[in-house]
Order: C-alpha cells, then sequence, then structure tokens
C-alpha cells in the first residue's frame, strides 16, 4: 500500500521550528512504511520577504536532489509579495518540478490578495497546501491572528472552483468537527488528516462527512500519530488504499496528464 | 502482552466516542492487540461527587476482570473523599486518577498532598494526566488548562516515597521532572522515531516509561507504534509495553504470553 504524506517539512530557511534534516526525516519516514514526503519550508507569523521565501524553497529543492522521488516539493511563497511569488511559483514548478504550492499565515486564503496565486496554480494544475484551523482556544487564536479556516478555504473554492485546495491538519489542533461541516458540500477541497491531534473516530467522520475521496494521509511531522490514525480508523482497505496515496496519486497525474 | 496504563469507560460530554461501554471498549483493545487496560471514568471528571462515577465503573468491568484494571477518581476538595477511598480500596480499585485541571485545585495543595498520601499508604498507584484534549479545539465551556511541569514538580517534591504515573506526558526529556525518581511517564504523545522517547530512555532508562494510548479518547494505534519502532533491543520494549507496569501494580505477571 503506497504512502505518500501529503503535509510534511525538513529543516531549512530562516525560520527554525526543529524541523528534522532531510536524512533523519527519511530514515524515520522509512521505518513507517511511507513512501513519498511532501515537503515544504514556510516562514510563519510575520511577512516572509522574497528573497526569504526563495531561500526555503532552495534548501528545499537541495533536500529533493538530495533524495529524489522520496523528497517532493512545495513551493512556498507569502502572497503578500505577488510579483515575485508568481515568479517563483512558475520557476519552482516548471523547472525545479515541485508539486504544489505551500501558503501559511501571513493571510487568511479568502483575502483577495491570494487570488492571483491561485490563479497560477489553477494554470499550472497544482495544489495549495494551506496551513489552517479554527482555534477556540482564545490564547492559541491569538498567536495567529491571520490563519485561515474552513469557511476561508470554502469561500476561495467557491470562487475558485478548479483550484485544488488542501485544508491542512484537520485534525491539528482545532475544531475539527467544525471544519469537517462546513467542508462537508465543497467538493474542490481535500482533507489533509495530519496533525498530533488522534481523537478516536476522526477518520470515521471524516469520511463520512466529505467522503474517501477527498482525505490525504500527512503527518505535519507526527509520523506515528499520522500512520497509526489511518491504520487504527475501522474502515476498509479500499478507504485506507485512497487515504494513504490513492487520492494524492489523482492530484500529481493532473498535473503530469 | 501489552498493558495500557491510560484508558477510560464512560462518556466525554464534548465529543461523541466510538466507544464508551467496556464491551465497546474491549473491541477497540483486541483490535489493537492490547491485553489489559487501566480504566477510570470518564463520567468522573465532570460529575460533582466523583465517587458516583466509580460505583459505576466497577460494575461496568466486573465482567471483565482479566481486562480492566480499575482506578477511582477522586477529588480532595470535594468532601468524603477519605471515605471514597477506603470503600475503592474494598472495592477493588488498584489506583486513583486526579484531576485538578477539572477540580480546580493545584497539585500541592494540602488537601491533595493528604489524598495522595494516604492512597499510597494503602497501597494504590496514583496517576495524572496532564490534559484529556488538545485545547487548541476545546469545546467552549471546556476551559481546563494543560497540568504544567512546576506543578507535577511540586507534588513529586513534596511526597517523594509517592509513585505516580504522569499520563500524556510530553517534552519530559529536558525538564527537570526527569529527575524525580517516584515520577512514571506514559508515553502517548511523545515522538518516537523523531526522538523524545529514545532520548528519554538515554537520560532515565526505560524502567520509568509506560505504555498507554488514551483509548477510547484516542486511537489505539499511534502508540504501539511508537514502541514498535523504537530502535531498542527487545527487552526494552517489553518494559515499556507491560513489565513496568505489572511491577508497579503489582500484578506479577512473570513471562510475556506470547
Amino acid at each position: 500500500m503506497f504512502r505518500i504524506d501529503c503535509h510534511s517539512h525538513v529543516r531549512g530557511g530562516p525560520w527554525d521550528i526543529g524541523s528534522p534534516s532531510p536524512k533523519w526525516l527519511v530514515e524515520a519516514a522509512d521505518r513507517l512504511g511511507i513512501d513519498s514526503l511532501c515537503c515544504s519550508i514556510p516562514i510563519g507569523g510575520r511577512a516572509a520577504a522574497p528573497e526569504e521565501f526563495r531561500a526555503c524553497n532552495e534548501d528545499l529543492l537541495k533536500a529533493m536532489k538530495e533524495y529524489p522521488g522520496k523528497i517532493l516539493g512545495y513551493c512556498f511563497v507569502d502572497p503578500g509579495f505577488q510579483k515575485e511569488a508568481l515568479e517563483e511559483i512558475e520557476k519552482r514548478i516548471l523547472e525545479d518540478v515541485m508539486i504544489g504550492v505551500k501558503l501559511y499565515n501571513q493571510y487568511k486564503c479568502s483575502d483577495p490578495v491570494v487570488y492571483p496565486i491561485v490563479r497560477k496554480t489553477i494554470e499550472l494544475e497544482v495544489p495549495i497546501l494551506q496551513h489552517a484551523g479554527y482555534l477556540t482556544d482564545p490564547m492559541e487564536a491569538a498567536k495567529q491572528p491571520n490563519i485561515s479556516d474552513a469557511r476561508d478555504l470554502a469561500s476561495l473554492a467557491s470562487l475558485f472552483p478548479k483550484a485544488i485546495l488542501i485544508e491542512a491538519h484537520v485534525p491539528g489542533g482545532g475544531d475539527w468537527e467544525w471544519a469537517l461541516k462546513i467542508l462537508r458540500n465543497v467538493q474542490n477541497v481535500f482533507v489533509d488528516t495530519s496533525g498530533s491531534v488522534i481523537d478516536c473516530g476522526v477518520i470515521e467522520k471524516a469520511i463520512r462527512y466529505v467522503g474517501e475521496n477527498r482525505l490525504l494521509f500527512g503527518t505535519d511531522l507526527s509520523l506515528e500519530e499520522g500512520v497509526g490514525k489511518i491504520l487504527d480508523a475501522n474502515i476498509t482497505e479500499e478507504q485506507r488504499q485512497l487515504i494513504f496515496g490513492g487520492n494524492f496519486m489523482r492530484i500529481l497525474k493532473r498535473r503530469s496528464g | 502482552m501489552i498493558i495500557d496504563i491510560n484508558a477510560y469507560l464512560g462518556n466525554w460530554p464534548f465529543r461523541r466516542l466510538p466507544a464508551t461501554t467496556s464491551d465497546e471498549v474491549v473491541k477497540l483493545l483486541d483490535r489493537a492487540g492490547v491485553d489489559i487496560a487501566v480504566v477510570s471514568s470518564l463520567n468522573s471528571v465532570l460529575y460533582a461527587d466523583t465517587n458516583e462515577g466509580n460505583l459505576e465503573l466497577i460494575e461496568e468491568v466486573r465482567n471483565y476482570s482479566k481486562r480492566f484494571i480499575p482506578f477511582a477518581v477522586l477529588n480532595p476538595k470535594y468532601p468524603g473523599w477519605a471515605e471514597d477511598l477506603a470503600q475503592c480500596v474494598e472495592s477493588g480499585f488498584k489506583g486513583i486518577r486526579l484531576y485538578p485541571q477539572y477540580h480546580n485545585y493545584l497539585l500541592d495543595d494540602e488537601d491533595c498532598l493528604k489524598l495522595v498520601s494516604e492512597a499510597s499508604e494503602l497501597g494504590l498507584v496514583i496517576s495524572i494526566p496532564v490534559r484529556l484534549r488538545d485545547r487548541r479545539g476545546r469545546h467552549w465551556m471546556d476551559s481546563a488548562r494543560d497540568i504544567g511541569f512546576h506543578e507535577i514538580e511540586a507534588l513529586a517534591t513534596k511526597s517523594p516515597h509517592v509513585k505516580i504515573v504522569i499520563l500524556e506526558s510530553r517534552d519530559v526529556a529536558k525538564s527537570s521532572l526527569v529527575n524525580h525518581e517516584n515520577l512514571y511517564f506514559e508515553i502517548s504523545r511523545m515522538p518516537s522515531v523523531l526522538q523524545e522517547m529514545p532520548e528519554l530512555i538515554r537520560s532515565i532508562g526505560p524502567s520509568r516509561l509506560m505504555f498507554g494510548s488514551g483509548v477510547p479518547l484516542k486511537y489505539v494505534t499511534p502508540a504501539i507504534l511508537k514502541v514498535k519502532h523504537l530502535r531498542e533491543p527487545e527487552e526494552i520494549k517489553e518494559r515499556i509495553l507491560w513489565k513496568n507496569a505489572s511491577d508497579l501494580l503489582g500484578l506479577g505477571i512473570q513471562e510475556n504470553k506470547t
């Protein structure tokens, strides 16, 4: 059963959040039977200047070259620097074969500043992995005033029905039941299952609400949690295969034709 | 053999759980290969009189005496805990769980220290969950804090002869908690292939680590993967999976049945 982690990170760039080196990550992933890791190197909590997001993507490219086929890359940009962000996306997707775009919490994704980025991803037929969470604890929410939630993704999805949007780590700390109810009928938003939260029943309920065809296995570096919640869920083997890799393969094939 | 030191029966008021009864939780344990689970009442966490949940629990586990080890939930700030404690020992409870974050006291509160001391003298194991859910997605009525290291350290210092299992612990490897030999740590939230658990084993050895899952609040398999994929000798994995808990609880299990 092929396992593609749709949400991972490697060390690099100016924002050190303790991500592992490529070698360490790949060794850890091998132990858990993860075949490919879709990584990004984002910057969070502040604007990321063009030279900074370029440096992040350059470090990621080195990791991709060190582990071809094992580490795949999302190009990270700050949509506030529109011209440079669009140039960076085009270069990284077309020349460096990155597989998508990563957006963090510089802007809510429903902000019009993000629209040109979305148009570019539609043109290139690649997904956007959007950092998100519905943080119900006021202290936690205050730390990320511009974090997107399922409402923002649903709003963006309705404006751009051809966009391939992934809501990052739905069970990653926020109220995942709230997110699933919002995304129930939003067909072009995929749900990334990564994150440290392993509430028993989350995968089964996610299938009930958005269906097995819109769930993507991910870890966000919570490796045992990411793999374990899919293995433990009371679902069919066919559903497990779709979540572990089948659905993401479908997304990757859109670009490769 | 696997002993889960961190399991529950009952309802959680803020979310529907896939298993609440002993029959249902046993099915989850069977699926994951867990042989014995230490359980307490989830109902007790929010009952004013926690002992009512203990009474429910002892009935619920009656038909599963080989699968469940009951722990009582007691609140040292509520009248009658000393009588409840005595009754719990008589009913067969092997330990207690404390929820200072839900019962509104600090772990080094004088009444708490007294309860911990008396329970320990009666041969009970003390366990304390750092949390029951991730605060980031909490229900608006559930404002319980995560228990801080300073609070645990205060209790460990003031009760040096009492053995205390910290459930849902994380980031302890570099903390001063490791210096308290009366503290044991449940592993369900510790990264394993990305390091915390190996680091903790190097720092304090394997004798104070215990397998736990948080079932049915949490899935069981992630915790199993954490032990399975450790690059440690089988003997160390066995200690974590069941031997340490067996020793602490005085179960007298000698050999791995498998």
